[in-house]
C-alpha cells in the first residue's frame, strides 16, 4: 500500500516536472499567436480549416458555382492531355473576350485569383465555359439540376456574405495575409465600410508586422476611400520598403504587390503635384509591367502636362 | 393497409414518447441561435453562415433521427417479443416491413418540417424574405431521400445482429454517398481494370442521395426553383430505391428466424 503511494507521488511529481519542463518552450513558440480558444483546441492544425473557410469565402463570392476536388483534378487532367497531344492553343472567343494581363489585375482587385491554365482558362470568369464539361452519364446529367450551373458573382452588396468565413480564417491562421487583404478589399469596395476594413487591417498587421501586402492595402484604403494623401504616400512608401527586404533578393519576386505600390505612389504623387517623382514611380513600375505601353502613355501624358504647366 | 396505417401510427407515437427528436431539435436550435447572436463586422444582415450551420445541423439530426428510428424497429420487436403476437394478430411480414417502414418515414417526414419551419423562421428574421416554394422543395427532396435511408436501415435491421452496427454502417454508406456518390465515375475512369468497372457499376448501382444534399447551394444561393418535372424525376428515382430495399428486406425477413438468444 506504502510503495503504491509513493509510486503515485512519483508519478505526479514527474508529471509536474516533464509539465513545468515543456511549458516554456511550448510557450515560446506559441508567443506570435494570438493565442485564442480555437487555436489552443486546434493547434496548428486550424491552418487546414482556415484554408478550407478561405475557399469556402470564394464559392459564396462566386455563388456556389465552384469545382470539387474531382473536377479540379479533372481539370488538370484534361490539361496535361491537351500539353501531352500538343493540342491547340486555347482561342478566346467572343464570349471569352479577356487577355490574362486584364484578368491578372482583374483577380487582383477581386482579391482573389484563379488558376489560369496556359492552353486553357477552366475556371476564369469570362470564359466560362464550365469546369463542369459534357455530363457522362445521365445520372450527372440529371443531377446537375441540384447543383448551381450558372456562374455569377455575387451583387448588390450581397459580397458581404463572404466576409464570416474570411474572418473566422483569419482568426484560424493569423499568418494568412491574403484573408486580410481580401476581406480588406470587400469591405472598403463592396461594402463601403472603410473603418470595418481599417480595422481588419490592423487587425492583421498585428499579426503580420512586416507584412508589404498589408500596408499596400492600408495605404490604398487612405489613398482611395479616405483621401488622405500624406497618410496614404507614408503607407505606400513603408510598403514598398517592406517589399525591397521581404522580396528584393528573390528570384520570382511578387511583382503583383510591387506594381500596385509603384502605380498607385505614381498616381499619388501626380495628384499632389509632385510629376518628377510621379514619373519616377512608373518608370520603375514600367521596368516589371507585363504591359509596359500602357505605362508608357501615363508617363506622356504626366510628361506632356508638366510641359504644358511651364 | 389498414394494418399498415396502424402499424405506422405505433411508430409515430413512438417518436413522439422518445427524446431523440426533441434533444437534436433544441441543440439545433441552440446552436443556430448561438451563431445568430455573433455578429461579423458589425453587420447584422449577414446570413449565409448561420443558413449553411443551421441546414448542416438539420441534415446531421434528420439523419441520426431517420436512421436510429428505422433501425430499432424490428430488433426491438424481437428484443421484446412482442413481433410474436403481432404476427399472430394475423399480420404478414409483408405488412410489419412496410408498416415499419411508413411510420418511421412519417415520423421522419414531421420532424423535417419542424426543422424546415424552424430554419425559415431564422432566416426570416434575418433576410427579412421567406422564399416558400424554395424551402417546400429543399424540405420535399429532403423528406424523399430520407425514404431511401429510412429503407436502408430496415433492410440493415433484418441483415445485421444489432441496432448500432447497423446505424453505423448506414450512417457511413449514406455519409459517403452524400459527399462522393456522385463523383464515383470520374474517380472511376482513371482506376485500371477491374477496379474501374466495379466501381462504375457502384456508381450506377447506388441510389443518388446526393442530389436533395446539394440542393442546399440553390438555397444559400437564391437560385431560381427547379422545375417541377425534375422534382417528380426525382420523387420516382427515390421511390423505385425504397420498394427495392424493402423487397429486398421482407425477402430477408421472411425467412428469418425470430427467436432470440
Amino acid at each position: 500500500m506504502k510503495r503504491t503511494a509513493l509510486l503515485l507521488v512519483l508519478m505526479l511529481v514527474l508529471a509536474f516536472s516533464l509539465s513545468a519542463w515543456v511549458n516554456p518552450r511550448v510557450t515560446r513558440e506559441d508567443e506570435r499567436y494570438s493565442g485564442g480558444a480555437l487555436e489552443v483546441m486546434l493547434g496548428e492544425g486550424r491552418r487546414m480549416f482556415a484554408n478550407h473557410l478561405a475557399v469556402k469565402a470564394d464559392v459564396y463570392l462566386h455563388s456556389g458555382f465552384y469545382p470539387s476536388i474531382f473536377d479540379q483534378a479533372a481539370a488538370a487532367e484534361r490539361r496535361e492531355s491537351a500539353v501531352a497531344q500538343e493540342a491547340k492553343p486555347h482561342v478566346h472567343t467572343a464570349e471569352c473576350k479577356h487577355d490574362h494581363e486584364e484578368a491578372d489585375e482583374h483577380a487582383h482587385d477581386h482579391g482573389h485569383t484563379h488558376d489560369h491554365g496556359e492552353e486553357s482558362c477552366p475556371e476564369c470568369h469570362n470564359c466560362d465555359t464550365s469546369f463542369m464539361g459534357r455530363p457522362m452519364d445521365w445520372i450527372e446529367r440529371f443531377g446537375r439540376h441540384f447543383i448551381v450551373s450558372e456562374h455569377t458573382h455575387l451583387e448588390g452588396g450581397k459580397a458581404r456574405e463572404i466576409l464570416p468565413w474570411l474572418k473566422l480564417a483569419a482568426e484560424l491562421d493569423p499568418q494568412r495575409v491574403e484573408t486580410y487583404a481580401v476581406g480588406a478589399y470587400w469591405l472598403r469596395v463592396d461594402q463601403k465600410r472603410a473603418d470595418q476594413a481599417e480595422r481588419f487591417l490592423r487587425e492583421g498587421l498585428k499579426a503580420n508586422p512586416q507584412s508589404h501586402e498589408l500596408y499596400f492595402e492600408l495605404g490604398r484604403l487612405y489613398y482611395e476611400s479616405y483621401k488622405d494623401l500624406p497618410r496614404a504616400r507614408n503607407l505606400l512608401q513603408h510598403a514598398y520598403r517592406l517589399w525591397q527586404q521581404n522580396e528584393g533578393d528573390k528570384e520570382e519576386p511578387d511583382r503583383q504587390s510591387f506594381l500596385g505600390i509603384t502605380v498607385r505612389l505614381g498616381k499619388l504623387e501626380h495628384e499632389s503635384g509632385n510629376p518628377e517623382k510621379a514619373i519616377q514611380w512608373l518608370m520603375m513600375a514600367k521596368a516589371h509591367s507585363p504591359s509596359p505601353d500602357s505605362l508608357q502613355k501615363q508617363i506622356d501624358e504626366i510628361q506632356s502636362e508638366a510641359a504644358g504647366r511651364n | 393497409m389498414n394494418t399498415i396505417f396502424a402499424l405506422a401510427g405505433v411508430v409515430i407515437k413512438d417518436l413522439y414518447r422518445r427524446k431523440d427528436f426533441y434533444v437534436l431539435f433544441v441543440l439545433t436550435a441552440l446552436l443556430t441561435l448561438l451563431a445568430g447572436s455573433t455578429t461579423f463586422f458589425e453587420d447584422k444582415r449577414i446570413s449565409g453562415y448561420l443558413k449553411e450551420l443551421c441546414l448542416a445541423l438539420i441534415w446531421l439530426a434528420t439523419l441520426v433521427i431517420a436512421l436510429t428510428t428505422a433501425a430499432r424497429q424490428i430488433p426491438a420487436e424481437r428484443e421484446s417479443r412482442t413481433i410474436f403476437p403481432l404476427l399472430a394478430k394475423p399480420v404478414t411480414r409483408w405488412q410489419v416491413v412496410v408498416g415499419k417502414f411508413l411510420g418511421s418515414w412519417l415520423a421522419v417526414g414531421v420532424a423535417v418540417i419542424t426543422f424546415y419551419l424552424f430554419l425559415g423562421a431564422v432566416t426570416a428574421a434575418r433576410d427579412h424574405s421567406w422564399p416558400v416554394a424554395q424551402y417546400f422543395q429543399a424540405a420535399w427532396l429532403h423528406w424523399m431521400m430520407l425514404g431511401v435511408v429510412v429503407a436502408m436501415a430496415m433492410l440493415g435491421s433484418v441483415l445485421f445482429s444489432a441496432p448500432s452496427v447497423n446505424v453505423t454502417i448506414s450512417f457511413i454508406v449514406v455519409g459517403g454517398i452524400l459527399m462522393v456518390g456522385q463523383h464515383l465515375h470520374k474517380v472511376a475512369l482513371r482506376l485500371t481494370e477491374p477496379a474501374q468497372t466495379l466501381l462504375t457499376l457502384l456508381y450506377f448501382c447506388i441510389p443518388h442521395l446526393e442530389w436533395a444534399f446539394n440542393y442546399r447551394d440553390l438555397l444559400l444561393f437564391e437560385q431560381p426553383l427547379i422545375s417541377w418535372g425534375v422534382m417528380a424525376g426525382a420523387t420516382g428515382y427515390w421511390i423505385a430505391y425504397m420498394f427495392a430495399f424493402l423487397i429486398a428486406a421482407w425477402l430477408v425477413f421472411r425467412r428469418k428466424s425470430l427467436s432470440v438468444g
